[in-house]
């Protein structure tokens, strides 16, 4: 056999003789099943993280505006000195406590009046932010420093009115609880 | 010919998608070939139908790189020798005495060589091919039967061009040799 013979039997002839082991395709099948394919579950959980990360942004945007909100509301107040900047921390500190404590107290009963304390709240916080304007226009004017620390103090005392307000409640429909009961 | 290499491309298009069934479809379509490209390296029956099926599913986890400028054959092809090539060197290191299994050869070729004309041929040759030595019978193989160039078995290979040709060029004088005694 030449050279060239060898090269064109080789070109004309099929070498794919052999046959694997008969149920090879069972085989394969199972092994499918068992590997992790890529394909649809990746896409899902690439969904899920997109999913995930989209709410984590807005979240960290939301949280990064209310912030930076906040502090064009307070960093006035806390600009003017040291003492006045713990007053106003002192403040918000208490200010979210009862508000937290009173997010707590949320049942059927209390919703009304907690609505009605939140929209006073956000009255006193209007007025509190054209306190704000008022800092600025007038130059750290004692009066208006005053006022604002008096508006703190009024919706300290709002919410902590409230607060026993629903505890009244409460005690009063255990007590016809009880009344009724007996 | 258009028409199925369309169709392989729906497949490969079903099987980005993770579709089970069109990876099934694919095996069916491939297994034969891959596992004797298997076999003629491995020259074992069981270890080639694990590097066959390893690399079916090597290449449905990885389809995503697979980028359409080969075909899906010979995509798959080239992991199924690449693979073949790690398993050959691992066996080498671990120097496991092989059994020739040439019996059970014989039955399962028994079947086939009503199809092919040429069967006593090519098992003559095929077994002038395994008493080569290895790196010829590899280079051999790689260049006549799976037809890759030059350059590609190098790659392969990871030897030089000029080393791959001098190689590919005794390995087939040897052959010819060995092909010629049996003539006689």
């Amino acid at each position: 056999m030449k050279n060239k013979e060898l090269e064109e039997f080789f070109e004309s002839v099929n070498f794919d003789i052999e046959e694997p082991q008969t149920a090879h395709r069972d085989r394969f099948a199972r092994k499918l099943k068992e590997a992790k394919m890529p394909g649809i579950a990746e896409k899902d959980s690439a969904k899920l993280w997109i999913g995930f990360l989209s709410i984590a942004a807005v979240l960290a945007l939301v949280l990064l505006l209310s912030g930076n909100f906040e502090q064009g509301n307070q960093s006035h107040l806390a600009s003017i000195s040291p003492e006045m900047r713990q007053t106003q921390e002192f403040y918000t500190g208490v200010i979210e406590k009862e508000l937290i404590a009173l997010n707590a107290e949320a049942t059927p009963e209390t919703q009304a009046i907690i609505q009605d304390a939140l929209q006073q709240l956000k009255k006193l916080e209007k007025r509190y932010n054209k306190l704000e304007k008022d800092l600025l226009e007038s130059g750290n004017d004692k009066r208006v420093i005053h006022a604002m620390i008096q508006n703190f103090q009024q919706r300290i005392d709002l919410l902590s009115e409230v607060l026993i307000q629903i505890e009244n409640i409460k005690s009063l429909n255990n007590q016809n609880y009880e009344s009724n009961t007996i | 010919m258009t028409p199925t290499i369309t169709h392989i491309n729906d497949l490969v298009a079903r099987c980005r998608k993770g579709e089970q069934r069109a990876q099934m479809e694919i095996y069916d379509r491939y297994y034969k070939a891959m596992y004797n490209t298997a076999f003629r390296i491995t020259g074992h029956s069981a270890e080639a139908e694990d590097i066959m099926q390893d690399s079916f599913l090597k290449a449905f986890t990885r389809i995503h790189s697979f980028n359409e400028d080969s075909t899906f054959g010979a995509w798959l092809k080239r992991i199924v020798i690449n693979q073949s090539i790690t398993a050959l060197n691992k066996s080498k290191k671990l120097a496991e005495v092989s059994y020739n299994d040439e019996l059970k050869n014989e039955a399962d070729s028994v079947g086939v060589a009503g199809e092919d004309h040429n069967s006593d041929k090519v098992k003559l040759v095929l077994n002038a091919l395994k008493s080569l030595k290895e790196n010829y019978r590899l280079c051999l193989t790689l260049h006549l039967i799976e037809g890759y160039d030059h350059e590609e078995i190098g790659e392969i290979m990871k030897i030089s061009y000029g080393n791959c040709r001098t190689m590919i060029s005794r390995a087939k004088e040897s052959l010819r040799k060995k092909l010629q005694q049996h003539e006689k």
